[in-house]
């Protein structure tokens, strides 16, 4: 019995040691990363170290155990190694924000910040690095943090004219945003139509409205068809740029000088532009030349009734990555057929006003990286000089399209020719796949500029994109603006909570747009954006922003 | 009314009381219009049910012009397998559907053993404590601790970036600890009592006696912990930097992401030279559903016969 008892008491003594065991191999702690001291030789590479990065799917761009001779040479030329820690779109901004919390944060993180008070709270409690303020070091990257696009940078919430980030530009010269914002029409309908592509706005609405009540797509039945639709609201922000280009980008926080009153910087969708382009499209809207849904649009129903003949026209991006989505589904619906003989980017209307051709200029870049506060001087200059090397021209090539000589050559005039890499069925194997660390270039730098000027996808849509950027380039001049009015710091800056898609739609559904838009204005002064516009221009003065 | 009708009367109600039971043969089933309008609601709710899922997957098997083609899609007329392949030949496919096998039985079994205990223990009126036990267990049902606290203790223990940490922080709901507690308490006393008579410690009790009784309240706990642990993704996000222990939802969810990303129009959508293969996005999100979804409905069918007698147990207390 006494034996019994002491194998059941060391039965459930085992038991109990190997739930415990088991629970806590599970909880074995990380192996420590070495934290790299300050280099002391005068080599600047000397020293080999290892970034942690985050950055949205950097997993996937350096998996173990493959090879990938960009990702070599990168490591052989700046000595350091990639620790990736992973982030997703959908849950980047939480885990930053959990990391920065406890106290965690990798070495550098991209995340989209600005103007955030969990940013100002950042740099208020010393958890990001501030950068230096002279990048003469860093040629490539010093024309990034020089460019006055992205100068503004140094201005939102809480840095207080200091770097503590290095932005993420889609173009290298900010007026290229303008044709991000077009208008994309059936070329067929149009001929089918018996008109011509509008150059006015009243021509513009003429077509909508012939879209809209005849039988452009010739299924003998009229009336079956829209005129424009969108790809959301706020793209009808593209339709405003002849009466104020400011808010050409849908985005009431583009601020522009009155010269007409006090001479001092207003929102721009309050000014008179503003109040006649709404008036504008709601005479579209009434005439029956827009589509009637363009409120509730979202995701890509406005694309898809434009790609399968439902609608004549699309307000979306004039821009290659804009036009992509369609040129895919073009593919799909209209085997067969030529891009160009379908469809065409309208070009821009002169200013309703001075008859000028007027460029919306934005700010590029989308989110930003930031250093965390714990990396030392030696690390950040190591974290500037992958920065610079991604920025530069050895750098971009070597990221957008592999090895010179195995993967692309340059001819004398610097043009790029890609060579193609096919697998056994003769399909071609994407870079991303031959060098998988290649998609990182997203580190430093979106595609914009390289889908206008580089070897892309879908030559047509970018040759026919080109040439209107190349238009608006030559024949138009940059907005009045100072892209700093928006990021700047203000007491009142809180109340500026205007949104151009929510106001467009109020103005266009109200029986009359003109006595709503001045009821509207009446109602955001009255909420405080008198304080705003009073203590932005104080703010402007003080940092001499004329 | 006559004898004959009432003779007559009598013999359809007795065919339909027959006709009640389980078993009775077609000829007590006299077709009336109540059973045919009963037929067609039942077809009707079938179809109401059956559809969403048929749609899912004839999505899932098309590409975009034959959808957008037709303004009503009922009947495939071209299969495409285009979203699948996009699908399985994701390089971290395999490895993520191992490791959410992984969580899935290992995290159900310790679940199940972890929770099983604690509920037999707070089942017991002689274990010192047990009311404030039982209130400490509750609480967190109706409180958290908060975000950053727990992921300060889960980091703090080492199981950030691993996958034991789908298994371990979540080894006990609290709800479906109260159920097995309830059922539990419903095993009647003497059947432990006379087990202990016979020399039996608290453990042969547990183990021999009290699980191999419960086993509809087990298999219904295994069956709602098992669809718990394949469906997590909220851990994994918080904790798991390594695409290569990320759970299938996860990695179904990167390339949902990816692909929206890159044929979508959002900002810095297009790398030139990436040419990604052409899959219609929707197609390819009902694709990942049925990916999710099919390998945890196979659970279903085995553990289906506890399931209706299990989730009643513990739900009335006497």
């Amino acid at each position: 019995m006494a034996k019994t008892r002491l194998a059941r008491t060391l039965f459930l003594a085992v038991l109990s040691a190997l739930l415990v065991v088991a629970t806590l191999a599970g909880c074995a702690q990380p192996t420590a990363t070495p934290t790299a001291k300050p280099t002391e030789s005068a080599d600047p590479l000397a020293e080999h170290m290892t970034l942690s990065i985050a950055l949205w799917g950097i997993s996937s761009y350096l998996p173990a155990g493959t090879i990938d001779k960009v990702r070599d040479q990168l490591y052989e030329d700046l000595n350091i190694d990639i620790s990736p820690v992973n982030t997703t779109w959908d849950d980047y901004t939480t885990k930053i924000q959990i990391w920065a919390a406890s106290k965690q944060l990798p070495d550098v993180f991209a995340i989209d910040a600005v103007n955030t008070e969990y940013l100002a709270q950042w740099i208020a409690d010393g958890i990001v690095k501030q950068l230096p303020s002279d990048y003469s070091a860093y040629p490539d990257l010093k024309k990034i943090m020089d460019d006055p696009s992205n100068a503004v940078y140094k201005y939102p919430l809480g840095a207080d004219g200091k770097w503590y980030s290095i932005p993420r530009p889609n173009y290298m010269d900010g007026g290229w945003s303008t044709n991000d914002y077009a208008v994309v029409l059936r070329k067929d309908w149009i001929a089918n139509l018996g008109k011509a592509v509008p150059t006015t706005f009243a021509e513009f609405q003429d077509l909508m409205v012939a879209f809209a009540t005849g039988d452009p797509d010739k299924n003998g039945t009229n009336g079956d068809t829209i005129g424009l639709t969108v790809y959301d609201a706020s793209w009808l922000g593209t339709l405003m740029n002849s009466f104020e280009p400011g808010l050409t980008g849908g985005d009431s926080n583009v601020w522009v000088r009155d010269t007409t009153g006090a001479n001092k910087w207003i929102p721009a969708f309050m000014t008179q532009g503003a109040k006649d382009g709404f008036a504008a499209i709601k005479a579209l809207y009434d005439a029956g030349g827009l589509d009637k849904d363009f409120a509730t649009i979202k995701g890509t129903e406005g694309e898809d009734k434009f790609m399968n003949g439902q609608a004549g026209a699309l307000a979306h991006g004039g821009n290659p990555g804009g036009l992509y989505g369609m040129r895919v589904k073009f593919d799909q619906l209209y085997s067969g057929k030529n891009w160009d003989d379908m469809f065409t980017i309208m070009y821009p209307f002169k200013n309703y006003k001075d008859g000028k051709y007027y460029r919306y200029v934005a700010n590029s870049a989308w989110s930003e990286s930031y250093l965390n506060a714990d990396v030392s001087d030696a690390k950040m200059d190591r974290v500037l000089r992958l920065f610079d090397y991604l920025f530069s021209d050895k750098g971009n090539k070597l990221f957008r399209y592999g090895i010179e000589g195995v993967n692309y050559t340059v001819d004398g005039s610097g043009k790029i020719t890609l060579i193609p890499i096919k697998d056994g069925a003769g399909n071609v194997i994407p870079i991303s796949k031959v060098y998988p660390i290649t998609p990182m270039s997203s580190l430093t730098q979106w595609s914009g500029t390289g889908s206008y000027i580089g070897p892309f996808v879908y030559p047509d849509i970018q040759a026919q994109s080109k040439a209107v950027l190349d238009w608006w380039m030559a024949n138009s001049e940059s907005m009045a603006t100072d892209l700093r009015m928006g990021f700047i710091d203000y007491a009142s800056k809180a109340k500026a909570t205007a949104l151009f898609k929510d106001d467009l739609v109020k103005l266009v559904l109200s029986a009359d747009s003109n006595a709503a838009y001045d009821t509207l204005i009446a109602e955001y002064k009255a909420a405080g954006y008198d304080d705003v516009i009073k203590d932005a221009n104080a703010k402007a003065a003080e940092l001499g922003i004329q | 009314m006559g004898a004959p009708g009432r003779a007559a009367k009598a013999a359809r109600n007795t065919a339909r009381v027959r006709g009640k039971g389980f078993g009775s043969g077609p000829a007590s089933h006299p077709t009336t219009v109540g059973t045919v309008l009963n037929g067609a609601l039942m077809v009707l709710l079938a179809l109401v049910t059956i559809f969403p899922f048929y749609y899912v997957v004839l999505i899932a098997l098309s590409d975009y012009a034959t959808v957008h083609k037709q303004i009503l899609y009922i009947f495939p007329t071209k299969i495409n397998f285009e979203s699948f392949r996009a699908v399985f030949e994701e390089r971290t496919f395999l490895n993520s559907f191992l490791n959410s096998v992984f969580v899935t039985v290992v995290g159900t079994a310790y679940s199940l053993l972890i929770s099983s205990m604690a509920a037999y223990a707070l089942s017991k009126d002689r274990v010192p404590g047990h009311r404030i036990l039982f209130i400490i267990a509750i609480i967190p049902m109706f409180f958290s601790g908060g975000l950053i606290p727990y992921y300060l203790t889960v980091s703090a223990v080492g199981l950030s970036n691993s996958i034991w940490v789908m298994v371990i922080p979540a080894a006990i709901t609290t709800f479906y600890l109260l159920l097995m507690k309830n059922s539990f308490d419903d095993v009647p006393k003497s059947l432990e009592e006379s087990a202990k008579i016979d020399g039996a410690t608290d453990f042969t009790v547990f183990f021999r006696i009290v699980l191999p009784t419960s086993m509809p309240v087990i298999a219904t706990m295994a069956l709602f912990y098992a669809v718990d642990k394949w469906n997590d993704y909220y851990l994994a996000m918080l904790f798991i930097n390594d695409l290569n222990k990320y759970p299938l939802q996860m990695t179904l969810r990167e390339i949902l992401n990816n692909f929206t990303r890159f044929q979508g129009t959002g900002i810095g959508a297009v790398i030139q030279n990436q040419q990604t293969p052409i899959v219609y996005t929707r197609s390819l999100q009902m694709a990942v559903i049925v990916v999710a979804t099919v390998p945890i409905l196979c659970v279903y069918p085995f553990l289906q016969k506890h399931f209706t007698k299990g989730i009643m147990l513990g739900a009335v207390k006497e």
